[in-house]
């Protein structure tokens, strides 16, 4: 079962002198960026793509803890003295006591609008406005700049020209424009913080988000720049799209593809497919907003459960372009670190296409509290569809560890949590497709719980992972596997405690976006805010572990876990055009048992013997 | 398996495990729900919960076994095994299929017994607003009743201390069924009450319904107080017990989205309708009708009428005093009231953004409206100086020495 592995390092000496790694700087610093800024290599691309989505984690993460801590108690939490509008002095009461600006409503808002406006402070709308805008912001940049992008954008343009054995994605120069389309967007959204922020939650309900701050450019920057984003969406699902059907090595059929690939074949499809829908909305909403035309405010003759129809036909497909990615993530994990052939490869290639179609039939899930009762129990039975190729997936991972040989890497710790806290996710779920339960618990902190389960401990748990797994192969340097396990255990734990009590939040009757609540909820809140910053904690270890590696990390070998996938037999880090000779395919992505894997002595690999009876 | 199904499935009936059979809750709720329905919903989420525990606990325990048994030898290979098991893989897909099955059944059933309102329920309005409710009886009364949720007054349905924001307290009938017709007057907002385990939401521009049959006070139910701290009684002398149940908003709806909450009280029916009779405008001067209008309609959770700060602007000494607005300084007279009633953004008092709700003559009649202005001019010092033909000639005038003292802008002149 030779492969060209050898031959591609066989050439590592002798060509690396032209071209080498793609890392090499070209020159001094100045050529470096703008080599970087007009690069089209996807891997450069993916890893710009990294950064950006890690910046935006940390600002959502940032404004999560905002939020967190202003829930530690039941009414404010932060307390600033507020400033007489007229004096400019520290205000005090009638008794000399002095006056928070939580007691005047709106200070907050108001200062801020004070200095870009330069009009004297007089607002006196709202003592929860930054809150809102606190919990808006963590929505909206979690949401369209840290999940969507995250592993299709950056663990996907790198890995899928390299697994498919490409030298880059079909329309590399479309990819370039993807990334400054996304980055345009993140400006826009930025810009809108900057000048004073959103109080519409992600979703910009109407007719709230049409009429709310009306005479402030905030909502129609922010609600621009997710219209944006999503170009950016269209274009990176429409590149991989061709890229799979088109770039594909040799001798690669559609089931000799790897799994995290049919994943991100999904993903593309839902992209293409469903981002133009809220592209339009958005730029409704606008309308509406901007010349009053009434498209969605009943007081303009609109309908406000149009434009949830809407959204939700675009944003429940979405949550599967969030969390496709992962499972594809996930099915190249388990199998390389268990050195085990993926259980029902096909149920699991199926599974990802099958989630694909469902996803866009279930959007009214969303709308049970307000749509009728016919379209409420359809939308129902559809929802729990969506269940059982969810669930078959799971079952997959889980058989594949059977008789496996497994390692303990950090990648893999990661890819059990996933399991652990995505069939909590998956479970919770439950409820909240059956209609009785759901009146209860739709809009409560149950929901919350539920979302960040499958969202964070989905997504974002296996991107985590997933930049451990390929880590080694994007930057060529190994990293401390006792403290990035120290990180996995801190994260996982720190999580656990942030979201579970949130789950008894919401049956208690905890509603969401909620700046006060009664006491009976404190203690849970109290909890909740400790997990997030052991959270913090977990994550900033990670960021440590891979500022480390970059620095002072052991040089990676070209496969260090033994994976069978194509990347792995390019160089560690790839060079340039990925591969010295176009790969050709000869044996299966997960082939464990019948193939030593690339750059490995079949010395420390021994082949298992095979039954008689097997084919 | 067919056995436990059988099981599971006989709870779908309207039949369920009642309050009393479960004499402790779980970790999951405060009780075990104030109606028949939120019991039911409870014993369906219950259901679910243990078989997701049970599915959970065997994938997990798989999962650490395998990881346990097969952890990795150096120099042992894994063994080959079979990546492929049709009867497996088909019974994985099917065996599930039987739970979600039951959940959505399970849940049909409930859905249904939470959305169809009985034909005898007692129907009542009502209307939501940034950030208020008002509830009009079927007698055409609303509860002026509000309280202070926090350390200073503990209600029963859980200490609080939000803001000062008073809430407001709607009288339920107990042991009847009660059917709501709901409204917004600006953006979306939703009608929760967790006791109830329903929320429906409320939009600008169609009526939703929401429908209960909550259980009423018994003797373990705590006595109604009045302010004095005495037991309040009905008119045969007998002590009135109640439940409180707090409303929640639960759609996003702007600043004070979070303290937009409501009481639910329910009472015994005859005290009940001794509440709504003693509310009912008939028989009442105007000044008492602008009182009552002033705390059912919500006016209170923003204008105060003391003359202190609010969201809004006080309405102490307003009326026959000139107020600054955007079109200019505005005397604020019957003409400006009833304006900035019907269509509040045709002058907006400077120094407060634009979120007063816009009202129609259906909420506030001609009745209402005399009895608001009239409420007004009695807690005004200009209110006999200004008369009702005056304002046109002093709009827009501003006459410095019409002004009170407690003005600011009153210097510039």
């Amino acid at each position: 079962m030779s492969t060209l592995d050898s031959s591609n390092a066989g050439h590592l000496g002798g060509h690396h002198a032209h071209g080498g790694s793609y890392l090499t700087p070209k020159g001094g610093w100045l050529t470096t960026v703008i080599d970087w800024a007009t690069t089209v290599d996807h891997k450069k691309i993916g890893v710009m793509y990294m950064v950006a989505v890690l910046f935006m984690f940390f600002l959502g993460g940032v404004a999560a803890l905002v939020v967190r801590t202003e829930l530690v108690t039941p009414v404010r939490t932060v307390e600033v003295q507020a400033t007489d509008p007229a004096t400019g002095q520290p205000m005090v009461d009638a008794e000399g006591k002095p006056v928070m600006k939580s007691e005047i409503r709106g200070q907050w808002l108001g200062e801020m609008k004070a200095k870009i406006t330069g009009q004297e402070l007089t607002s006196i709308d709202g003592g929860n406005n930054w809150y809102n805008r606190a919990f808006t912001l963590h929505g909206a940049i979690m949401v369209f700049m840290v999940i969507i992008p995250s592993i299709p954008a950056s663990l996907g343009n790198f890995l899928i020209p390299l697994m498919l054995g490409a030298k880059d994605v079909a329309f590399p120069r479309l990819n370039l424009l993807s990334w400054y389309v996304y980055v345009t967007g993140s400006i826009f959204a930025v810009c809108s913080i900057v000048i004073g922020g959103v109080d519409t939650g992600w979703t910009f309900y109407t007719p709230y988000s049409t009429t709310t701050d009306a005479e402030y450019a905030n909502v129609v920057l922010m609600v621009l720049g997710a219209f944006i984003l999503g170009f950016s969406s269209i274009l990176t699902g429409l590149n991989f799209v061709v890229t799979v059907h088109k770039l594909r090595a040799p001798g690669m059929g559609w089931f000799d593809m790897p799994l995290f690939i049919w994943a991100m074949y999904s993903t593309s499809l839902i992209q293409v497919l469903a981002t133009p829908v809220i592209g339009i909305t958005l730029l409704l909403l606008i309308f509406e907003r901007m010349f009053r035309i009434g498209i969605f405010d009943p007081a303009l003759g609109g309908d406000p459960v149009l434009y949830q129809h809407f959204f939700w036909f675009y944003s429940h497909p979405v949550v599967y372009v969030m969390i496709l990615p992962a499972f594809g993530v996930i099915s190249e994990i388990i199998p390389v670190h268990s050195h085990k052939k993926i259980f029902g490869y096909r149920a699991v290639a199926f599974a990802s296409l099958g989630v694909a179609l469902v996803s866009f039939l279930v959007w009214g899930h969303h709308m049970f509290a307000s749509s009728g009762e016919l379209a409420a129990t359809v939308f129902s039975a559809l929802t729990f569809l969506v269940a059982i190729p969810t669930a078959v997936k799971v079952f997959n991972w889980i058989a594949t560890l059977y008789k496996g040989s497994i390692a303990l890497t950090t990648p893999m710790w990661y890819a059990l949590i996933f399991l652990f806290l995505f069939s909590i996710g998956g479970l919770t779920g439950l409820p909240l497709g059956t209609l009785a339960t759901d009146l209860h618990l739709h809009d409560s902190y149950y929901v919350v719980a539920h979302f960040h389960y499958v969202m964070m401990g989905g997504t974002i748990i296996t991107f985590v992972g997933g930049l451990h797994h390929w880590w080694p192969k994007m930057f060529g340097r190994m990293y401390n596997q006792f403290w990035a396990n120290i990180g996995a255990f801190t994260v996982f734990i720190g999580f656990n405690v942030t979201f579970f009590t949130q789950f008894f939040l919401g049956t208690q009757g905890m509603p969401r976006r909620y700046a006060s609540y009664i006491d009976d909820y404190q203690i849970y809140h109290v909890i909740s805010t400790v997990g997030s910053y052991i959270l913090l904690l977990g994550f900033l270890i990670h960021l440590f572990v891979f500022l480390h590696s970059l620095v002072a990390g052991r040089k990676a070998p070209a496969n260090p876990w033994g994976g069978l996938t194509l990347e792995w037999e390019a160089a560690s880090p790839p060079d340039e055009h990925n591969f010295h000779h176009e790969p050709i395919v000869k044996h299966g992505p997960y082939d464990f048992d019948t193939t030593v894997p690339p750059h490995w002595d079949p010395k420390d690999y021994p082949l298992p013997a095979r039954p008689k009876h097997a084919h | 398996m067919i056995e436990k199904l059988s099981q599971l499935v006989s709870t779908l009936g309207p039949t369920t495990l009642a309050a009393e059979s479960q004499p402790t809750y779980s970790w999951w709720f405060r009780n075990w729900g104030a109606t028949e329905n939120a019991t039911h919903s409870d014993t369906i989420f219950m259901n679910i919960w243990w078989i997701s525990v049970g599915w959970f606990v065997f994938l997990m325990a798989l999962m650490v076994y395998f990881v346990i048994r097969y952890r990795r030898r150096p120099g042992v290979p894994a063994p080959y095994s079979p990546s492929h098991n049709t009867s497996l893989e088909v019974a994985w897909t099917v065996i599930p299929c039987f739970f979600l099955t039951y959940m959505f059944l399970a849940g049909f059933s409930g859905y249904i017994e939470k959305m169809v309102a009985p034909g005898d329920a007692i129907e009542m309005n009502l209307t939501a607003k940034k950030w208020d409710w008002t509830l009009t009886y079927p007698n055409g009364a609303s509860s002026p009743e509000r309280t202070v949720v926090g350390a200073a007054a503990k209600t029963q349905a859980g200490d609080a201390t939000p803001g000062a924001r008073p809430i407001p307290i709607f009288y339920i009938p107990g042991d009847t069924s009660v059917k709501l017709k709901m409204v917004s007057q600006d953006v979306m907002h939703s009608f929760w009450v967790p006791d109830f385990r329903i929320k429906m939401d409320i939009f600008p521009n169609r009526y939703t319904t929401y429908w209960f049959h909550a259980k009423g006070p018994d003797q373990s139910s705590p006595v109604l107080k009045d302010s004095t701290g005495k037991d309040v009684t009905t008119a045969q002398g007998e002590k009135v017990h109640y439940n409180d149940h707090f409303i929640f908003c639960a759609e996003y709806c702007g600043d004070q989205h979070s303290e937009m909450w409501g009481i639910i009280r329910v009472v015994p029916r005859v005290y009940y309708a001794a509440k709504i009779e003693e509310w009912n405008i008939e028989g009442k001067t105007p000044e008492e009708i602008g009182k009552l209008v002033y705390q059912s309609q919500g006016c209170v959770a923003c204008h105060t009428v003391d003359g202190s700060k609010g969201a809004a602007p006080t309405w102490k000494d307003l009326f026959g005093n000139t107020v600054p607005t955007n079109a200019g300084p505005t005397l604020a007279d019957e003409n400006y009231i009833r304006e900035s009633i019907y269509t509040p953004n045709a002058k907006i008092h400077e120094g407060y953004p634009s979120n007063m709700p816009v009202f129609t003559t259906a909420q506030i009649d001609e009745r209402r409206m005399q009895g608001l202005i009239a409420y007004i001019k009695s807690i005004s010092s200009k209110a006999g100086t200004a008369p009702a033909a005056a304002p046109a000639a002093a709009a827009g005038q501003s006459p410095a020495d019409n002004k009170p003292a407690d003005t600011k802008e009153a210097p510039k002149k």
